[in-house]
């Protein structure tokens, strides 16, 4: 059974927009996803579906195996929203006890819990303080304790370092580690490519409302096929002159590096034996790694055209 | 269960968080120190024998169920013997303890006639009849038509007048050699209600007054029924309204409601809750200043009466019937203030309402108006503010007063059903609590 499934859901505001056309989607548990997309591409909004806070057009949601329309069904479930708001009378303690007692905790069984948390997100200190005197960051480090007080088997987390400072957000992935190894099951949407590409299991990109990729970092970055050959001397002009006409287009990297981006996966045995033959020795031999970045711009570029 | 604490532990925590519960709460605690700085003198019995039978042509007439002021009602002269105990030849039942006996002689029996015509109209307002024929005097001469009246209605109309002024039991016995006089036999079993014999002091004893067409009953009944109808009924709801109403815009507030919306708790739930906990936080408000009231009242004067806690229900149930309007305007538009604006806009139009149907009852607006449909149906559809104000003042004067006094003071057959009243209040209570749920349930957050 699946920690999150989304089945071709579609959401049209009633302003008109369409947010979401056709997204499926499923989430095993204990994996981390990461959600990228441009600015108003509808990470928002799945998650919402999701959690039953906007309804879906059309399409099914579940969390845990049970539809997202049943209340039930969050019951494992925490949730930092982004620009999330608290209540300003509440303290951050008795804040996380409201959020607990909503999710079925009685104030005792929370007590503890919130105090724990509260040390790990780094505000200890501010405990008994009314929420309306928090900084940003303050607000953000809480909103994370809030997702968590209740134990969640499932985590959803909309820019969940907004505002946080670097210090802060090297912990809040720590934290967040330290939920994976408990085999919770993270949902990210974040614009940090950075911070996906070090968490996430995997990665869907959303375009427009539309899931244009999905899969793991490796298989993301690995799509274009570069072979970096390191030779055992400098390759001269001539030599990549050659190998372009051989193979595919050929540029010298480095010092005694050779890119050749190939057409087929069988090329590779041709180009060593090419080499070889030319009397070179190979010392290295890589397939090249896109970087997220470039892999997500790209996958936004092809929209475009 | 813990869903629902935690809502109401919320609603309670945003509460205290507003400056101007607190003013209120200081005002309350004013209002219970008033009650416990009352003191009342001992009552004398023969003071007030003599001045009911030196006022018999006089009455209080309530207004508006509160203040009432002396008005005469008839012209009566009448000499008035020093009051006395009773002596075997006045022929009185045995077995009265404390009865006073006054002697009294009218200069005219054509006046005790005129006081009892008078006298049946008063009572018959009272009970809420025949106030349309009542305006201009019109209907005394119609009595006098109807009936003949002799000595056994001269005796009913002393009983009746000397009941009045508190005395119970009533004897009058007619003097057989003369028409014009009477022997009155009056019971002081229920001192408390004996008008016009005592004085209060407040303050600590800072003032005092005496009250003279009071009894010191009828003066607690009409003080508590004032704290539960101004105080409680008047300034609480327009402070409770305007505080409460902001509740539910803000709770929707983009980023807020997302938090409560990822919990476990369907969306119904969460506004029921919500609503739940604010009548349970007037609720405890009320019970707790009228307790407080109550207590003060007990322990300084050593008089316990309780029936003013139970005006906390009905003023808690006049909120619980406002203050959903205010909730169901906020959810439909987000804004604090047209969400105070349409609470208090319905609990004006309530009253008017109320108003505007009492005044054609009683004919003082022409009955056939083409109007009486409209307000029949708004009168049924919306709550009725008034008529559990009235049925505090009810609750209060039995409380305070004996049944049969309180029967006559407040109307012996009330002309408001207090099921039907409360009844169609709490309906319409819940025909918009049901709205507003509907309206947030269907909605993207
Ligand atoms: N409540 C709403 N009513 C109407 N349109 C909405 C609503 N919420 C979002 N939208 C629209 O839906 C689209 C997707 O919005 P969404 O908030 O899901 O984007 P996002 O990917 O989360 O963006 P960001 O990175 O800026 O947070 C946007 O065009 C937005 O204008
Ligand atoms: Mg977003």
């Amino acid at each position: 059974m699946s920690a999150i499934v989304a089945e071709a859901v579609s959401k049209t505001y009633r302003s008109g927009v369409r947010a979401l056309r056709e997204v499926s989607l499923s989430v095993e548990r204990g994996e981390i996803f990461g959600l990228l997309g441009p600015n108003g591409a509808g990470k928002t909004t799945l998650v919402k579906v999701l959690l039953d806070i906007v309804r879906p057009s059309r399409g099914r949601t579940a969390l845990l195996g049970t539809s997202s329309r049943q209340t039930a069904s969050r019951q494992r479930v925490g949730y930092l929203p982004e620009d999330h708001r608290f209540p300003d009378y509440h303290t951050a303690e008795s804040a996380l006890l409201f959020y607990a007692g909503l999710s079925g905790l009685s104030p005792r069984a929370a007590r503890p819990r919130a105090a724990a948390l509260l040390a790990e997100v780094g505000l200890a200190d501010s405990t008994h303080s009314k929420v309306r005197g928090f900084s940003k960051g303050m607000k953000q480090r809480l909103g994370l304790a809030q997702a968590l007080i209740a134990d969640p088997e499932v985590l959803f987390l909309d820019e969940p370092t907004d505002g946080i400072d670097p210090v802060g957000r090297a912990h809040v992935r720590t934290l967040l580690e330290a939920e994976r190894a408990k085999g919770r099951t993270i949902f990210l949407n974040s614009h940090l490519l950075s911070e996906v590409e070090q968490l996430c299991d995997r990665v869907g990109i959303l375009r427009d409302g539309e899931l244009v990729r999905v899969g793991t970092i490796e298989q993301l970055t690995q799509s274009e096929r570069t072979l970096q050959v390191t030779l055992s001397q400098p390759a001269g002009d001539a030599l990549l002159g050659e190998l372009s006409r051989a193979f595919g287009p050929a540029t010298a990297a480095g010092e005694r590096g050779v890119e050749i981006a190939l057409e087929r996966d069988e090329q590779i045995d041709a180009v060593i034996d090419f080499l070889r033959a030319r009397g070179l020795g190979v010392r290295g031999l890589a397939q090249k790694r896109q970087s997220l970045e470039a892999v997500f711009l790209a996958s936004l570029r092809e929209g475009e055209r | 269960m813990n869903a629902f604490l935690a809502l109401v532990r919320d609603v309670w925590r945003e509460s205290r968080d507003k400056r101007v519960i607190w003013v209120l709460g200081l005002l309350g605690l004013v209002v219970v120190a008033f009650f416990g700085s009352l003191s009342f003198t001992p009552v004398d019995a023969d003071a007030a024998l003599r001045r009911a039978a030196q006022t018999l042509g006089e009455q209080r007439m309530r207004q508006g169920m509160f203040v009432g002021t002396m008005s005469r009602i008839s012209a009566v002269r009448v000499s008035v013997a020093e009051p006395r105990a009773p002596r075997p030849e006045d022929d009185f039942p045995l077995g009265i303890d404390g009865l006073r006996v006054v002697e009294l002689e009218f200069a005219d029996t054509g006046e005790v006639d005129g006081l009892y015509v008078a006298w049946r109209s008063v009572e018959r307002m009272a009970r809420g009849e025949g106030r349309a024929a009542s305006r201009g005097g019109a209907p005394s001469e119609a009595d006098a038509a109807q009936a003949p009246i002799g000595p056994e209605e001269h005796r009913a109309v002393l009983e009746s007048r000397f009941r009045a002024a508190g005395f119970a039991p009533v004897v009058v016995r007619l003097d057989p050699d003369s028409p014009r006089r009477f022997v009155v036999g009056a019971g002081v079993e229920r001192p408390l209600e004996l008008r016009g014999a005592c004085e209060v002091s407040w303050c600590f004893g800072a003032f005092s007054t005496a009250l003279e067409d009071h009894s010191q009953a009828e003066f607690l009944a009409e003080l508590q029924a004032g704290v539960a109808e101004r105080f409680a009924g008047f300034i609480g709801i327009l402070v409770l309204l305007s505080m409460f109403a902001a509740a539910l815009p803000e709770l929707l507030q983009k980023g807020r409601f997302d938090l409560l919306l990822a919990r476990p708790v369907g969306r119904v739930r969460l506004i029921l809750f919500k609503y739940l906990g604010a009548v349970l936080f007037v609720l405890l408000l009320w019970t707790l200043l009228f307790c407080g009231c109550v207590v003060a009242l007990g322990v300084t004067t050593g008089f316990w009466k309780f029936g003013l806690i139970g005006c906390a229900l009905t003023c808690t149930l006049v909120f619980a019937a406002i203050y959903p309007v205010a909730m169901l305007v906020g959810a439909a538009t987000r804004h604090v203030t047209l969400a105070s604006l349409a609470g208090l806009m319905a609990w004006g139009l309530e009253g008017i309402v109320q108003t505007l149907r009492m005044l054609i009852e009683s004919g003082q607006v022409d009955r056939a108006t083409r109007w009486k449909p409209v307000i029949d149906a708004a009168y049924w559809i919306l709550p009725k503010s008034s008529d559990l104000t009235r049925l505090n003042q009810w609750m209060l004067a039995r409380d305070h007063l004996a049944a049969d006094s309180a029967a006559r003071i407040y109307g012996a057959a009330p002309t408001v059903d207090w099921w039907f009243a409360g009844g169609t209040t709490a309906l319409f209570a819940a025909a918009m609590v049901t709205l507003t749920c509907l309206f947030v349930a269907r909605r993207d957050w």
